[in-house]
């Protein structure tokens, strides 16, 4: 079962603020230039009673809240930087100091991948791999496009380097136990308050059970095949949840948006009473509404199930048994029996709404992904998540087309997550000017 | 201590009382209003009676959220070494800040849960600054803790507030919260004579500040 509780063992040990000297401390991700220290810090801001606050560095002070969630002292060498650039009509790159800063990972980030990350849709989820996946690609925009967090087979990790050389004891890092079987890595990670930035590398090749073996992942799906997402939404039920939840979270549509009724539904399980309560017609109007998409769709997860609720299990040869259950609901209903998938969500106010644009069958977790990842919709919502974040408001209706806007922005942008954020930020709907 | 902390959750209860009451507005917009001394206003629209303008505004307004809130306070104070204590008084006063720091999400309780934690925050500062010589510190450089509160000039408080005013709320204070801070510690140590209550009217100050609305509103 997921867990929604909030997180407060991270902060409670008091040494793991103290600033670590790291510099000449080199980690793969860093620039020769610049080392990230170990642990954020706040810096010891000397206020200038007598001297005067200009419209740009409150301006500068506003922006840089918005981007990262945090307030800094109004004479903060950080807002005086920005001030100077907002002065000389340089706003992205002051947006650029808030988006460099690690507390733009630390909070607004990680904030935004926590609440997608359950279905609780809780900003105090506990660190996990989907969370600091979501939080590494973000940092790595630069090389990583944000449709691998559909299409990916990496997840973040904990750099051992970048601990040692900062001389703190390791954490917790066992394949098995602590990666694939628990979430004791995160943990250690959230629990010596290490700062994002600095301490997550990138680690090529999602691991998990491969029946009955931890082997490679055959089928990854970037964010949606991390054991966050699965322990999330995998465990237990029939797997439509996945569905559910990858248009909830990646798509921003909620199950009663795209319910349709329509279209056929010759895929609809066989768990699933054509007649409940014995009436035929509530499952036409509407059990039929979100089953004939889900079940469409459900087959991509055909061969993963969480187990022993710990772990992934990916079995390339057999379907999960939870996709056939209670058969005789409806025997003549649809019976899974491979890993292949339709997209029924297609047609009328869907069509617009997804903007699909590859194939709309396939087989397996991987192509579902990329169905998501290559649509419209994944761009917007993506907008829209971001939106929400800096401006600390849903979008509008009226706002519709700025929104469309920005995402068609954001795909010539080679779908660059941070450079979104400093976009959105600096948009006239967001408020911040 | 007791009507220390007692007097500053009143204030505290008030600044939210002001910011949101006949306000009228719809969740998570608020027609803002700021009191804003005239060299502080940046805003086209301002109503000015007595050298004190009302700076009128319609924005999204939201709070700091539950992850966020002690981050900010250790960044607005730049306390490099925040005490078990404060710690631990975060840990179990979190769960009662607003999760998404939506503006319709504020209720009296999280204020206070924002107000204790503020207070330990502040108390760290203080120990933080008394710990420096008068030079070294940022916001009380002109308090003698060594003497009572009856020998804190008006100038030593003020100083402090425009100080705390641009660390905690990244602007200037104006002329009438300056007012109301200083009656408030005024108030609650009229008469003292003794050193300790230097200490705590240091932190009545603080506190009142850092557990204000505009600390943690955007």
């Amino acid at each position: 079962m997921t867990t929604s509780r909030f997180d407060m063992k991270g902060i409670a040990t008091r040494s793991a603020l103290f600033a670590v000297a790291t510099v000449g401390l080199l980690t793969p991700q860093m620039t020769m230039a610049q080392a990230e220290p170990l642990f954020i810090v706040a810096p010891t801001v000397k206020p200038e009673p007598n001297a005067p606050i200009s419209a740009q560095r409150t301006q500068a002070h506003k922006l840089f809240r918005a981007i990262t969630g945090v307030s800094l002292p109004i004479d903060d060498s950080r807002l005086k930087s920005m001030e100077a650039l907002i002065a000389q009509n340089k706003s992205r790159d002051a947006a650029k100091i808030a988006t460099n800063d690690a507390l733009f990972y630390q909070n607004k980030v990680r904030d935004m991948a926590a609440r997608m990350a359950n279905r609780d849709e809780s900003y105090r989820t506990p660190l996990n791999d989907f969370i600091a996946t979501f939080v590494g690609v973000v940092r790595d925009s630069d090389t990583t496009s944000a449709k691998e967090l559909l299409t990916g087979n990496f997840t973040y990790q904990a750099d051992p380097a970048v601990i040692a050389a900062a001389g703190r004891p390791a954490i917790r890092m066992d394949e098995t136990d602590d990666l694939v079987q628990s979430n004791n890595h995160y943990d250690d990670i959230r629990s010596n308050n290490y700062a994002l930035k600095a301490v997550l590398k990138r680690v090529n090749g999602q691991r998990v059970l491969v029946d009955n073996a931890i082997a490679n992942m055959p089928d990854p799906a970037g964010l949606i095949t991390t054991r966050g997402f699965m322990q999330a939404h995998a465990d237990a039920g029939t797997n439509r949840r996945l569905v559910e939840y990858s248009f909830r979270q990646f798509m921003c549509a909620p199950i009663t948006d795209w319910a349709d009724g329509t279209m056929p539904d010759d895929r609809v399980g066989r768990d699933v009473d054509r007649a409940p309560g014995g009436s035929a017609n509530k499952y036409l109007t509407s059990c039929k509404n979100c089953h004939t998409g889900m079940d469409a769709l459900r087959g991509a997860f055909a061969r993963v199930d969480w187990i022993n609720n710990n772990r992934i299990r990916y079995t390339p040869n057999q379907v999960s048994g939870k996709l056939n259950r209670n058969a005789d609901q409806y025997p003549a209903g649809f019976a899974t029996a491979n890993d292949s998938f339709v997209n029924y969500s297609n047609s009328g106010r869907n069509k617009d709404a997804f903007g699909w644009r590859n194939n709309l069958s396939g087989t397996g977790m991987a192509a579902f992904g990329r169905m998501l990842a290559d649509s419209q919709g994944f761009s917007r919502c993506m907008v829209k998540r971001v939106f929400e974040s800096v401006c600390k408001r849903a979008p509008a209706e009226a706002e519709t087309a700025a929104v469309r806007a920005m995402a068609d922005d954001f795909e010539r942008d080679n779908y660059h997550m941070r450079d979104l954020f400093e976009v959105v930020a600096l948009r006239p709907e967001c408020g911040l000017n | 201590m007791n009507k220390n902390l007692k007097i500053t959750a009143q204030l505290a209860s008030l600044a939210v009382l002001v910011a949101f009451g006949y306000q009228n507005c719809a969740p998570g917009t608020l027609n803002s209003k700021s009191l804003a001394s005239t060299s502080d206003s940046t805003s086209s629209f301002s109503e000015c009676a007595d050298g004190v303008c009302e700076v009128v505004d319609q924005k999204v307004v939201a709070v700091s959220n539950s992850q966020n809130t002690l981050t900010s306070m250790l960044q607005q104070t730049g306390v490099t070494n925040p005490s078990n204590r404060t710690m631990n008084t975060y840990g179990t006063q979190g769960t009662k800040i607003s999760e998404t720091g939506a503006s319709n999400t504020v209720t009296a309780p999280m204020w206070v849960a924002i107000t204790t934690v503020a207070s330990e925050v502040c108390n760290d500062l203080v120990n933080q600054e008394k710990a420096l010589p008068a030079n070294d510190r940022r916001f009380f450089t002109s308090i003698d803790f060594t003497k009572g509160f009856n020998m804190m000039s008006a100038q030593a408080k003020e100083d402090s507030i425009r100080r705390l005013a641009r660390n905690l709320w990244a602007r200037n204070e104006s002329g009438q919260e300056k007012i109301l801070i200083r009656a408030a510690v005024d108030e609650a140590f009229s008469g003292s004579t003794a050193a300790a209550d230097t200490d705590k009217a240091a932190f009545f100050i603080c506190t009142t500040m850092l557990s204000s609305m505009k600390a943690h509103a955007y």
